[in-house]
């Protein structure tokens, strides 16, 4: 195919798919406001997102002509739709929601903007990776919890009005550092020197490098007792490890990890026990200690097939229900239809994330890079899910794009915009190159 | 790589359709299991959005009403007279519903049959679900008027109309306040006195010498008695020990008449014998004692009779509540016809018009009519200078019989009145009081007086 009418498709394909979520997303809004009596000049969000909808489209058309047309749609798809749930649920929030999209979608704007290699990425790994560890590590003396709360985990840092979550980016650092050292080392890491019984593992002094990062962000996570992240981060590790090296031995010993960490976590956290067991039995102590796990179920099951409809149920009964429980609350007023609607969603992006990756096996880098980010969006995402529904313990992780919060809306853009940049790899264009002597655009197929 | 990327997007797109089945589990399979729970807050919040209809008296005063919160929307359940308790009863979110609430629920709630648009429009369009209204046959102010009588008392007041069989006043004290419900419930359910025990339907009480305008008018039915009958000298009984005396002065008391406008029991125990056992359980059963009458509320009755001979009396296994004692007061005024019980008088659903119900049941003979106008002749000189002459009204016929019952073993007195007035030819009100914890034997007949004068004020 020729590559202008490849180009032209392309961008028409995701315009046409753009205008549809627009649709949803106005159509929901609207509803919303007629539901809840709402005054009209509370639609103003829409039209935020509407200007960042187009900003992006416009700007990726101009940066990266070639990039996948399916995630820009679906992504803005799940942010409208956090935006009409974070109205819904914690109105006290709803103008930051809109102006965090307006930051995260320039981050990601910002992003498609780099080098096809990533070379500014990969050449300071250490440094980009000890920066995001510095940062999480000043939660511990300056952190702060923007809801209060004597006991609360203080996960952010607060800048005047502005509070950030230093895990969120410190999750992107780590994916990109695993990309970069295991593209360096995956050779060596798949040597199998070691066998036991019929498992082969590997060489103790080839991975030391990687568990003592990886041990390093998991001993300030647990410091911090912020677990979900800590499990999410975890189980990234073992599944960039496992693309890697194509070593089933990894997962395993990993697995085993897991399991001993969690059994450990059960007798040395409280948190951990009261979550395993509200997951283990929750009906004795539905009005306790389970109280949120069961009226997310409640939730669900009152929303049926098709729901109570939009700001016609009571997903507000369950605790922080706009960041850890949005999917509960959207199975109650949106019904399974809704809550599969958002599971695929992400399915999609996730699968989008998976085949750029299998697109660039050739260049393990940035093969690594989109395997892990498409993990950390998919595994953080069926954690929360599994929370919610009961399938495991609660981790107290945010669903990528539709839980309120803005380090979380800002570290998804900041993926979906390396996703943007490894699915176009020919495109290069700098904000210092002059406009009219664009290099002309190869496409290799 | 390539292949361990496939095998991780095949693990992952297991997880998500794992996940999306278990949505469906919730959702669809376990839904109801769910959605019924007692701790599902939507469950109370379902019924606060419900327009429950309203309760009407007869002559259209608000007995109980839903009224919206504007802000919110939810509908909170508003009894304006506290009086009417004991008929209309309660609603609470937390602890049911009692009485009319409870015996109309689903009309009130408009849980009847509906047409398929409605019940579209109020599962997708969540269309507030209104319920439908009912009027009944009660008299706001004779039942306040009773309940006035009554207070500081322990005691139930039931007033009918003859020959409708309407129930203009139906009262119960110590009562409560519906719409103080839920913050007085512990005390209310762990009162000694039972405010919520409806005494009027559900209380049995001892009959004592009220009984006596039975037993006579089944003597006279089977002509096994005759007024001018000779008595016995002994005019007074001893039950357990304790006195059983005459409810007034029993000077000059030489026949089976005198004895009976002066309630003395004892010259009873002998005219008992006459009648025979098969004849007296008869006449019972025909005056409705030995069941439980019809009734939208839940109404009680002591069932099967076995010590025949301590009727006379009236202190024996058989008890029997104000509401069947009411009914025989209404047998006497309407010739020996017991008329059928009618509380609710028409119900509409929402915007609807009005259907009149009729009383759940027919007159039924009680007795014949030589032998029940026999007996209201003796009522109506108990009245003048007997038994019940507290219940006299100046200007008004009414006739009335009280008496005197003992409860239990502890040795305490219930006052009892039942009576009527006549209000033309054919109508009448009729009346049956109990009086708990009191010797007077006034005190029920005056109350029973006083309530009448009020019905005949308001169903002239």
């Amino acid at each position: 195919m020729h590559t202008n009418s490849l180009v032209s498709t392309n961008n028409k394909r995701e315009r046409v798919l753009l205008i549809l979520a627009a649709l949803f997303v106005a159509l929901i809004r609207i509803a919303l406001t007629l539901a809840r009596h709402l005054p009209w000049y509370s639609l103003w969000p829409l039209l935020v997102w509407g200007a960042c909808a187009l900003l992006l489209h416009i700007g990726l058309t101009w940066l990266l002509p070639l990039r996948d047309p399916i995630i820009l749609p679906v992504v803005m798809l799940m942010a409208g739709w956090g935006i009409v749930l974070t109205a819904r649920l914690a109105p006290a929030f709803s103008t930051r929601q809109p102006i965090w999209l307006v930051v995260a979608a320039l981050a990601s704007l910002a992003i498609a903007r780099l080098s096809p290699g990533l070379r500014i990425l990969r050449r300071y790994r250490y440094s980009w990776l000890i920066a995001g560890i510095i940062l999480l590590a000043a939660t511990l003396i300056f952190g702060v919890n923007p809801s209060g709360g004597a006991n609360a985990p203080r996960l952010w840092l607060g800048f005047g009005f502005i509070y950030f979550q230093p895990s969120e980016i410190l999750k992107l650092l780590m994916v990109i550092f695993m990309a970069s050292y295991l593209a360096d080392k995956r050779d060596i890491l798949s040597v199998k020197p070691l066998r036991v019984w019929k498992i082969t593992l590997p060489t103790p002094q080839y991975i030391a490098p990687l568990l003592l990062m990886w041990g390093f962000c998991m001993i300030l996570l647990i410091w911090q007792r912020d677990l979900g992240t800590a499990s999410l981060f975890f189980i990234i590790f073992l599944g960039m490890l496992y693309v890697a090296t194509n070593q089933t031995g990894y997962l395993l010993v990993g697995l085993v990890l897991l399991m001993l960490s969690g059994l450990a976590g059960y007798f040395l956290f409280d948190v951990v026990r009261l979550r395993v067991d509200a997951w283990l039995n929750p009906w004795p102590e539905a009005s306790g200690r389970a109280f949120q796990i069961v009226q997310s179920l409640l939730a669900i099951a009152s929303g049926g097939l098709f729901g109570q409809g939009i700001g016609q149920g009571s997903p507000t009964y369950i605790p922080v229900v706009h960041s850890d429980f949005v999917l509960a609350a959207i199975a109650e007023e949106w019904g399974l239809m809704g809550a599969v609607g958002v599971i695929a969603s992400l399915a999609i992006l996730i699968f989008r994330g998976l085949r750029i990756a299998a697109k660039n096996v050739d260049q393990p880098f940035k093969s690594l890079l989109a395997a892990g980010i498409s993990l950390s969006l998919g595994i953080q995402s069926l954690l929360i899910a599994g929370g919610v529904l009961k399938l495991i313990p609660l981790t107290g992780v945010t669903f990528p794009f539709i839980s309120y919060g803005g380090s979380s809306l800002l570290s998804g853009f900041v993926m979906i915009g390396l996703l943007w940049r490894l699915s176009d790899p020919a495109t290069n264009r700098r904000i210092d190159q002059p406009i009219f002597s664009e290099p002309s655009l190869e496409f290799t197929p | 790589m390539t292949r361990a990327l496939q095998r991780l997007s095949i693990a992952l797109a297991l997880l998500f359709i794992a996940v999306g089945l278990t949505f469906g589990y919730w959702s669809l399979i376990r839904r109801s299991w769910l959605v019924g729970r007692d701790d599902n807050p939507r469950l109370v919040l379902a019924e606060q959005r419900i327009q429950r209809g309203t309760i009407f008296d007869r002559n259209g005063g608000i007995l109980a009403e839903s009224t919206r919160d504007p802000g919110s929307g939810l509908y909170t359940r508003q009894f304006p007279h506290p009086e009417v308790a004991s008929v209309v009863g309660y609603y609470s979110l937390r602890y049911g519903v009692g009485g009319i609430e409870a015996a109309f629920d689903d009309l009130l709630r408009g849980n009847y049959q509906v047409t398929v648009g409605e019940r579209l429009a109020r599962v997708f369009l969540h269309k507030t679900q209104v319920g439908g209204d009912i009027r009944l046959t009660l008299d706001l102010s004779a039942q306040q008027t009773a309940m006035a009588l009554l207070d500081g008392y322990a005691g139930a007041v039931i007033v009918l109309s003859v020959p409708e069989g309407d129930v203009l006043a139906l009262v119960s004290s110590p009562s409560f306040d519906p719409a103080a419900l839920d913050a007085n419930w512990e005390d209310l359910a762990g009162d000694p006195t039972a405010p919520l025990l409806n005494r009027s339907t559900q209380g049995l009480y001892q009959p004592g010498t009220i009984l006596q305008s039975v037993l006579l008018a089944a003597g006279l039915n089977s002509a096994c008695l005759s007024l001018e009958d000779s008595i016995s000298p002994v005019l007074t009984s001893q039950v357990n020990g304790l006195l059983l005396p005459c409810a007034a002065s029993s000077d000059g008391v030489e026949t089976l008449a005198a004895a009976y406008t002066a309630a003395c029991p004892a010259p009873f125990v002998e005219a008992v014998q006459a009648i025979g056992e098969l004849q007296l359980l008869a006449a019972l059963r025909d005056f409705g004692l030995l069941a439980p009458p019809e009734f939208i509320l839940p109404s009680e009755s002591s069932g099967q009779v076995t010590s025949v001979p301590d009727l006379a009396l009236g202190q024996s296994d058989l008890m029997v509540t104000p509401l069947q004692m009411a009914l025989v007061a209404a047998a006497f005024a309407d010739h020996g016809q017991i008329p059928p019980l009618r509380l609710v008088s028409a119900t509409r659903q929402a915007g609807g018009s009005w259907e009149t119900h009729r009383p759940s049941g027919f007159p039924r003979g009680a007795v014949s009519r030589a032998a029940a106008d026999a007996v209201a002749g003796l009522m109506a000189q108990a009245v003048n200078n007997g038994s019940a002459r507290q219940a006299a009204i100046p200007g008004y016929a009414v006739a009335g019989h009280s008496g005197i019952a003992i409860t239990g073993q502890d040795g305490t007195y219930n006052g009892w009145f039942i009576g009527f007035l006549r209000v033309s030819e054919d109508r009448s009100i009729a009346v049956a009081v109990l009086v708990e914890n009191t010797i007077q034997t006034g005190l029920a007949a005056s109350i029973g007086g006083q309530v009448l004068q009020a019905a005949a004020a308001v169903y002239p």
